[in-house]
């Protein structure tokens, strides 16, 4: 008989076909949202988590405190020196320390200026420490070697014709800040983001450039047991205090394990997903509320025909259930189509990421729990939006519904 | 010999209406029974309180005082959806308007009132078909109401209110949106079920109209002011006496 209830409903949403897809439309929003909010945020948590992951569980990283994102482009107030490596080189537990300087620079090319960063690599025993991440894997010509001057191996996304109007190839000549150097590789597509846009060379080359022989904005730790990495960050830590000296909890310098990074980007990543989901979620009660508006219109302008449906013996139960089918058909219907809207606009914004940080760094999450699970999310919305009205309809008494 | 026993009786039944401050009594003490293949005609001028007496009558509503018997069983204090089920089963309506739902065709009009009794869609087809043939519309069975005629329209109201074979037809001014032509085919098709044995009970202030019943009740004011019985004599029927 539900099929019968079913049939009757979709009679009356054909019937008001330009009420019911505004109405739709509400939903619609709403469900688009929240599918292409959380498809995105996990997508994004998966790649970030993996960046974490490639650079290894068993690295830590230090940076000068409020130094963010990439090193070197925030100016901190304090730097890290070559003392600090040296403290942090000793420190127990740690196989090996590599000192990396990141300094922003003005890049020319084909008679075109960009800025981007620069970082300066070590040649020396502690290469493998970063080349074992594969962050640093080049796709065309070769890495850096020990003897390399005034040589750089350029990011694959920074290397491509939209910057210079021309692209950067092996071999050709670059100038940073209005020094000339050679392009001796391309960096891999799809890798860290931070590195298919940057251009790296030797320390040496960097600290000469950059007239820097002291400051090391970042460090990359490998220790020598990843199990003890939280011991090994607070040895670090207390060498530092030490050295610095500072005390506990006024350090002016950050020591985090990549697991650590893992957890503290998550809190906040977290944080955000929720708000924006609820952000999202205003909206689906706003249309929420368009179908209550629409089915108490409906029940007003139906007075005469649930009269009518009651006089020829329709229980209160199967009235209630006419109009529950009804807008719950009208949540599942915004659900369906929210959901396709929520899938292409996250798709689309894979592909346009994808134009910026090379093709499959970043894939968006559609599992089908997703899918599902929101057109059924929208489903349940119709469906409570619709009790009420629903509940008027079927208590109407049949002489007054009669009246019309 | 045994006395016959009504199918409908109403035992000094009252409806007060309470508007505001001001009590209406739209019936006052009615006393009424209606006997198992009887055409009786309720006739009063508006505001008469016939249809509130037709809505006693037809389970619409339950009485503020007094009693309403259905085949021997007190409804007066029935629940809403027993009194549904009891209209489902056992009472077709016609209504003045037609009240065809209009986003169905005139055959899902007609099953409706069987899928509120949950009977298989094969029967309920096999059932429309058949009393939208009885009503000579079986040419318009995907019409829509709009696509029809009022007379055409109340028709398939009354192939609506016997789609369930229900004991009792009431028709609230049955005519009252027609035209003349019309209104004496869907009377001669009321006539015609009350000869199968069907019991109609009728609404009307027409009086023409009225002469079709067996008996009428004539209200005025909410009570029964006159009682009007008719034998029928060579197919027509002759006014026999007051009550």
């Amino acid at each position: 008989m539900i099929l019968d209830y079913l049939k009757l409903a979709i009679e009356n949403i054909l019937h008001r076909q330009l009420r019911a897809w505004l109405t739709v439309l509400g939903i619609v929003i709403g469900i688009a949202a929240v599918v292409a909010l959380v498809s995105l945020g996990q997508g994004l948590q998966y790649t970030v988590e993996q960046q974490f992951v490639k650079i290894g569980a068993d690295k830590i990283t230090i940076q000068a405190k409020g130094v963010q994102g990439a090193p070197g482009t925030s100016s901190g107030n304090t730097i890290l020196t070559k003392d600090d490596y040296d403290v942090v080189r000793k420190s127990s537990g740690v196989y090996g320390v590599v000192e990396v300087l990141a300094r922003f620079g003005k890049i020319e090319f084909n008679k075109k200026i960009k800025y981007t960063y620069v970082r300066g690599l070590p040649l020396d025993d502690t290469k493998n420490i970063y080349l074992e991440t594969g962050v640093y894997d080049v796709d065309q010509g070769r890495f850096l070697r020990n003897g390399d001057k005034n040589k750089v191996v350029v990011g694959s996304e920074f290397a491509k014709e939209v910057n210079f109007g021309k692209p950067i190839i092996v071999n050709e000549k670059i100038k940073i800040n209005d020094k000339e150097y050679t392009v001796i590789g391309i960096f891999k597509a799809g890798g860290n983001p931070g590195i298919s846009q940057a251009v790296v060379m030797t320390l040496d080359d960097a600290r000469e450039l950059y007239s820097e022989p002291d400051e090391v904005s970042m460090m990359q730790v490998k220790v020598n047991d990843a199990k003890d990495i939280d011991k090994t960050v607070e040895n670090i830590k207390k060498d530092l205090r030490r050295h610095r000296n500072v005390k506990e909890g006024q350090e002016d310098f950050t020591v985090q394990s990549t697991k650590q990074f893992i957890e503290s980007f998550l809190v906040v990543f977290n944080v955000i997903t929720v708000l924006l989901v609820g952000l999202a979620s205003i909206s689906l009660l706003v249309g929420a509320i368009g179908i209550a508006n629409t089915m108490y219109t409906a029940v007003l302008e139906r007075n005469r025909e649930i009269g009518v449906m009651k006089s020829i013996g329709a229980r209160n139960s199967q009235i209630l259930t006419i109009f529950l089918i009804e807008s719950a058909l009208i949540g599942l219907l915004g659900g369906i189509i929210g959901v396709i809207l929520g899938a292409i606009i996250s798709k689309g914004a894979e592909i346009a990421i994808g134009g910026f940080l090379g093709p499959g760094f970043f894939m968006v999450f559609l599992p089908w729990w997703l899918l599902v699970g929101a057109a059924m999310f929208a489903l349940i919305i119709g469906t409570i939006s619709g009790i009420l009205p629903a509940k008027q309809a079927s208590s109407l008494n049949p002489v007054d519904a009669l009246r019309g | 010999m045994t006395e016959r026993k009504p199918i409908i009786e109403l035992k000094d039944v009252w409806k007060i209406y309470q508007i505001g401050e001001v009590k209406v009594e739209a019936l006052r003490g009615l006393n009424l029974k209606i006997y198992p293949g009887e055409f009786v005609a309720i006739q009063g001028p508006s505001g008469s309180g016939k249809s509130t007496a037709m809505n006693m009558v037809g389970c619409l509503d339950i009485p503020s005082k007094g009693h309403v018997y259905l085949d021997g069983q007190d409804i007066s204090r029935l629940k809403e959806s027993d009194l549904a089920q009891i209209r489902g089963k056992k009472i077709g309506f016609i209504f003045q308007k037609f009240n065809l739902i209009n986003t169905l065709s005139a055959a899902e009009n007609v099953m409706l009132p069987l899928t509120f009794l949950d009977v298989p869609e094969s029967k309920r087809i096999e059932i429309a078909d058949k009393m939208l043939r009885m009503v000579e519309l079986d040419n318009r069975t995907e019409h829509k109401p709009n696509e029809l005629s009022g007379g055409q329209q109340q028709r398939v109201a009354i192939a609506r209110a016997l789609a369930v074979n229900p004991d009792i037809i009431l028709a609230d001014e049955p005519t009252g949106n027609l035209d003349s032509k019309s209104g004496a085919t869907v009377m001669g098709f009321l006539d015609k079920l009350h000869k199968q044995g069907k019991t109609i009970v009728m609404v009307t202030h027409d009086d023409d109209l009225a002469q079709y019943a067996e008996r009428i009740a004539v209200l005025r004011d909410g009570e029964i002011v006159e009682k009007i019985n008719h034998t029928r004599k060579h197919g027509k029927l002759f006014k026999e006496s007051n009550e």
